[in-house]
């Protein structure tokens, strides 16, 4: 052995004796925290059109098993006003049966499962329609039933009655029609219908609705310039069998609904849902106001802005009505539909609680919502922070089963709003966003909650019961495009 | 949409055999391991850091109640260390990391969720959360915790120990067994500042923790550099426990249970079987027991499965249907029916005979395939997702199951085989009505009479039960009560409730009256004509032979000379047949030779 090969087995073993005594060892301590690398923005799947004019958007290479869905334009706004939750009940109706097909043993949902998967009803606020779900080899299979069940629903009437009586009883016992509707009363006002606006089918829609409203409201949906394919885990479908999908497209009704007409309330308005002797402790404050649709140019600024204000540890939501109120206190956008091709949404804020805690955590979010614009509440940093942290979510939904079909589908009919979140823009989305004239104030309780309400703006009292008449409007309300 | 309570299921399991050595574990401080899962590589794929706390609802004994809950808590919003007090939970919502929790019977976790540029710092969260000597936490920053969880268990419970599953699983596991999300919850929120602050710091310190990461391969090799540096601070824990599989403790209490719950008008039935550890009696659990499970739990709730296509669809009785399935520490598999109406005798029966059942009629080649590899595809897409993936892993090696790569294809590989007769030996030992337990979850203020529907189905068996009484079969029960058991299935209080409820309506009792009379002439004509204990006989010469209507001329010969050896005309064959199905002493007879001879099979009845 040379010396130098010898020095060098001497200090190793110095080296290794000193380590495992401890001597050489430097007390470790946490390293600082990394610096955060910006993620690549996933790319956006290319689009296809088929020849009826159906997007088709796909990726073959998506993990896990097959999905795909098959969705349409749709949502409350577009419901008949009698009717409310017409459009998530004909996605639901469509499931029932389809035509030459025996709907007591070859039902969609008998097909899905002898395919080896599931077929779902979706109804998210802009979208309607249904995805499918399953092994790869059955993709084909999945396939021709999303379609068939799409396109050639026979709403079978026995079933379909029995499944009109069921979900009438099941909304009888869940007991939620109170916060429903008081939802439905904010929402209606936020976006001046003057009627509430309901999310879901109600009781009182079960009891009216027949097979010809289903059948009518399923050929006004879908309608191929509004839909979109979405295949994640195996190829898009050729123009060849695409063609032979969608060779039976029903045509639209030659008579169309008249479509609602929206107007801007010009003045804070303050409504009382009056439910005698069952919310005397509890009461719910609901806060609404009108938010650019899903697509519009706006939208993706209103939504950093509504990361920003999420209800997160640390929050400026928690920080102001705490962990369990900022739940419901942190403002959220909910997609209602498209009137004409243009898509309708209102902001949201929520209290619960006690009827004068629920109303003071409500006051003091409004007054911190409203005073964002003005103060240039939101700085560069929070307003990076949100644009990263909207890049992220939409990157991690695009992954996340069932929900990535629904952010294709989005990416494909949303339209581009490519529009960054910077500080100024996003105080400006604030201020147009939480404006106090243009928003409403809903309360349930008993009328002893009047007085507290009166303070805030002239109130408007409406009854519990789903069939009452709404009461007078008492706000100016302009019509959109008409100057303010 | 239907589509968030599929995914929120979560699956647990057993696996016996040798573990294989973790190939893909790193232990960058004493008893701290990290496993390394590699997914498939795509652009949306994301990392998913899971940090576990190894202390869970089963731990929690009478000393330690809500345990788990204050262990997530801290888990959330205690104070990291080089973060200017922030804790983990701000620090990753603020920068853009999904962030989900649970606690089960075996931990409280945190799972981290975010784009690939984001591992490090989310390694740098779990190393900093398990650091040796964390800063102090505050009673405020728990109970924020606290209330930032306080609606999560609450939804659809039916009572303090949470919705209908939990409470069933809790019961079934004895009442000295640990507790529910919702109770332990319940019992966090309510424990003192000096002792939420006492419990956090005792649990923070003293459970065993584990870290799992899933990633692509080129980021795992990114972040295992890391993970070495960042964990070297971590605190010394005890090592991971290893759980096992036993056996369900005694049963206390009745076969069923009522519970009156105050904010809903919903009508649920749970029904559970305690599933025995060796299910062909033999071998220990194995893949394909698992995979009968899954393949059995998937197939219940599918709205296209034989169960809900009749009780949701076809006689429409339910609103629907759910299942869970459990292996630890007892294996167990439940489904819950929301009733249609207030009556759950009728929706009972039918629920238990649509399982059990397929003991004796199991479901077809094609069914079996058909609901193996929906269950397959289901967890294939969950082990495509990073979160659930992760959650499975953090499961496996719980008990023991190192190799979950190896696990996952094993499973695989059994729903892939798995045949009918498999299938339905694992009802047979398992789904049986001595292993079944029932709670029904009912509103408040409704009395016995208030519970009871005369409708058709309803008004039907209590004839039955009238004819039964009046001109009852040979060798049928002597007491009433007795009969009320064996054949109805019901109990004497309800008895008395319909019998009460009919007496309201003179009309309808003097039609039942008159009905049942009738019926009885017809069934002392029957039994004259021929012994009941010979028709099981007859049943099978036919069913097992050339059937009722038979299209050949060798098929009607000997139907013919069967008919004539029993003396009776054809038109006899079917009351004859419906009488002897009414006396319990030969129905069983009669459905094992169905089952042996029925022209086709098929779980949907």
């Amino acid at each position: 052995m040379s010396q130098t090969s010898q020095r060098f087995a001497w200090a190793l073993g110095l080296t290794l004796g000193l380590s495992l005594g401890g001597c050489a060892t430097v007390p470790p301590t946490l390293p600082a925290l990394p610096v955060l690398k910006p993620d690549a923005p996933a790319t956006a799947l290319p689009i296809e059109v088929s020849p009826r004019g159906l997007k088709v958007t796909s990726d073959p290479t998506a993990p896990g098993q097959f999905m795909a869905g098959l969705l349409f334009r749709g949502g409350p706004i577009n419901d008949p006003p009698s009717l409310p939750g017409l459009t998530e009940w004909v996605a639901e109706a469509a499931l029932l049966g389809t035509v030459g097909r025996d709907s007591a043993t070859e039902g969609p949902h008998q097909r899905a499962l002898a395919l080896g998967g599931s077929i779902e009803s979706v109804a998210t606020g802009a979208l309607v329609g249904w995805l499918v779900s399953g092994p790869a080899e059955s993709a084909d299979g999945l396939t021709d039933l999303l379609f068939e069940v799409a396109l050639r629903p026979s709403f079978p009437a026995s079933r379909t009655s029995m499944a009109i009586t069921r979900n009438r009883d099941s909304l009888d016992t869940q007991g939620d029609a109170v916060v429903e509707r008081a939802i439905a009363i904010a929402l209606g006002q936020a976006v001046g219908l003057g009627r509430p606006l309901y999310m879901g089918p109600t009781k009182g829609m079960f009891e009216r609705v027949t097979l010809a409203h289903t059948e009518r409201h399923w050929r006004t949906i879908v309608q191929p310039e509004v839909g979109v394919l979405v295949v994640l885990g195996a190829s898009a479908p050729t123009i060849g069998t695409l063609t032979e999908l969608e060779r039976i497209w029903p045509d639209a009704p030659s008579k169309r609904a008249e479509a609602p007409k929206l107007c801007t309330p010009q003045g804070r308005s303050a409504h009382l849902m009056v439910t005698p002797g069952s919310f005397g402790e509890h009461t719910i404050a609901l806060w609404g106001g009108r938010a650019p649709g899903l697509g519009e140019s706006g939208r993706r600024v209103a939504q950093a802005v509504m990361i920003h204000l999420d209800s997160r540890a640390g929050g400026p939501v928690e920080a102001l009505v705490g962990a369990a109120q900022a739940r419901r206190s942190s403002p959220d956008i909910i997609d209602l539909g498209h009137i004409e091709g243009r898509p309708i949404a209102a902001a949201l804020v929520g209290a619960a609680g006690p009827p004068e805690r629920a109303l003071a955590d409500l006051d003091r979010v409004d007054r911190f919502l409203s005073g964002i614009g003005p103060a240039q509440g939101v700085k560069p940093e929070q307003a990076q922070e949100a644009e990263r942290r909207m890049q992220g979510q939409a990157q991690l939904r695009r992954h996340r089963p069932f929900h990535g079909v629904l952010q294709r589908a989005i990416e494909a009919l949303g339209g581009a709003d490519g529009q960054q979140a910077s500080a100024e823009a996003m105080n400006a989305a604030a201020t147009e966003l939480f404006a106090p004239w243009r928003s409403s104030l809903v309360l349930v309780g008993s009328m002893d909650l009047r007085n507290a309400l009166e303070e805030r703006a002239k109130v408007a009292v409406w009854s519990e019961e789903e069939e009452s008449r709404p009461p007078e409007t008492l706000i100016r309300c302009v019509s959109e495009g008409a100057p303010r | 949409m239907r589509i968030i309570a599929h995914t929120a299921w979560l699956l647990v399991f057993w696996l016996t055999g040798t573990a294989v050595a973790a190939t893909h574990a790193t232990a960058p401080a004493p008893n701290l391991s990290i496993y390394w899962s590699e997914t498939e590589a795509h652009e949306t794929t994301g990392v998913t850091v899971h940090l576990e706390l190894l202390t869970g609802l089963e731990d929690e004994d009478p000393d330690a109640l809500g345990r788990t809950v204050v262990a997530l808590a801290w888990l959330l919003r205690a104070p990291l260390p080089n973060a200017d007090g922030a804790s983990l939970h701000e620090l990753a919502l603020r920068h853009g990391v999904q962030v989900m929790t649970e606690i089960d019977w075996r931990h409280a976790s945190v799972t981290l969720w975010a784009p690939d540029g984001l591992g490090e710092f989310m390694l740098w969260l779990a190393a900093a959360r398990l650091a040796s000597e964390p800063p102090a936490v505050e009673a405020a920053a728990l109970q924020a915790s606290l209330q930032g969880l306080a609606t999560r268990w609450q939804d659809n419970a039916v009572g303090p120990l949470g919705d209908g599953f939990e409470t069933m699983r809790r019961h079934m596991l004895g009442l000295q067994r640990g507790s529910t999300r919702l109770s332990s919850y319940l019992h966090a929120e309510r424990m003192e500042d000096d002792k939420l602050v006492a419990t956090a710091q005792q649990v923070s310190t003293t459970s065993a923790a584990r870290v799992i990461v899933v990633a692509p391969r080129a980021t795992i090799k990114r972040l295992r550099g890391v993970a070495s540096r960042s964990f070297a601070t971590s605190a010394a824990r005890p090592p991971a426990p290893v759980h096992g599989m036993e056996d369900h403790r005694r049963q206390k209490g009745g076969p069923e249970g009522r519970l009156v719950q105050q904010h809903d008008g919903r009508h649920r039935t749970v029904m559970a079987w305690r599933l025995p550890v060796l299910p062909d009696g033999n071998s220990a659990w194995r893949p394909e027991d698992t995979a009968a499970l899954l393949t059995l739990s998937y197939w219940a709730r599918h709205p296209g499965g034989g169960p809900a296509a009749e009780l949701v669809a076809g006689h429409a009785i339910a609103h629907e249907l759910e299942s869970r399935a459990w292996l630890f520490p007892s294996p167990a598999f439940a489904v819950e029916a929301t009733s249609r109406g207030s009556d759950m005798s009728d929706l009972k029966r039918r629920l238990a005979r649509s399982f059990e059942s397929l003991a004796s009629r199991p479901l077809n080649t094609r069914e079996t395939r058909s609901a193996a590899q929906l269950a397959k595809s289901w967890l294939e897409m969950r082990w495509a997702y990073g979160p659930d993936r992760a959650r499975l892993i953090g499961e496996l090696l719980s008990v023991g199951q190192t190799d979950s790569d190896r696990w996952y294809r094993r499973i695989g590989a059994a729903l892939e085989g798995l045949t009918p007769l498999q299938l339905s030996q694992f009802v047979r030992a398992g789904l049986a009505p001595e292993r079944r337990q029932v709670l029904y979850v009912v509103p408040r203020d409704e009395t016995d009479v208030d519970r009871v529907r005369l409708d058709g189905d309803q008004i039907a068996t209590y004839l039955r039960l009238v004819v039964d009484l009046r001109c009852p079969p040979p060798g049928a029960p002597e007491n009433v009560s007795g009969l009320l058991r064996d054949k109805y299935d019901m109990a004497p209080r309800r008895y008395v409730a319909i019998t009460r409820a009919l007496a309201s309506n003179p009309t309808v009792m003097r039609d039942l009256s008159d009905e049942a009379e009738r019926r009885c002439t017809e069934l002392r004509k029957l039994r004259a004509l021929l012994e009941p204990a010979k028709v099981p006989a007859l049943h099978e010469a036919i069913a097992c032979g050339p059937g009722l209507q038979p299209t050949s001329k060798r098929g009607k010969r000997k139907l013919k000379r069967i008919l004539s050896k029993y003396d009776i005309d054809p038109s006899w064959y079917r009351p004859l047949l419906a009488a002897t199905r009414e006396d319990p002493s030969h129905s069983a007879a009669l459905e094992e030779i169905d089952a042996r001879c029925a022209p086709s099979t098929g779980g949907a009845r």
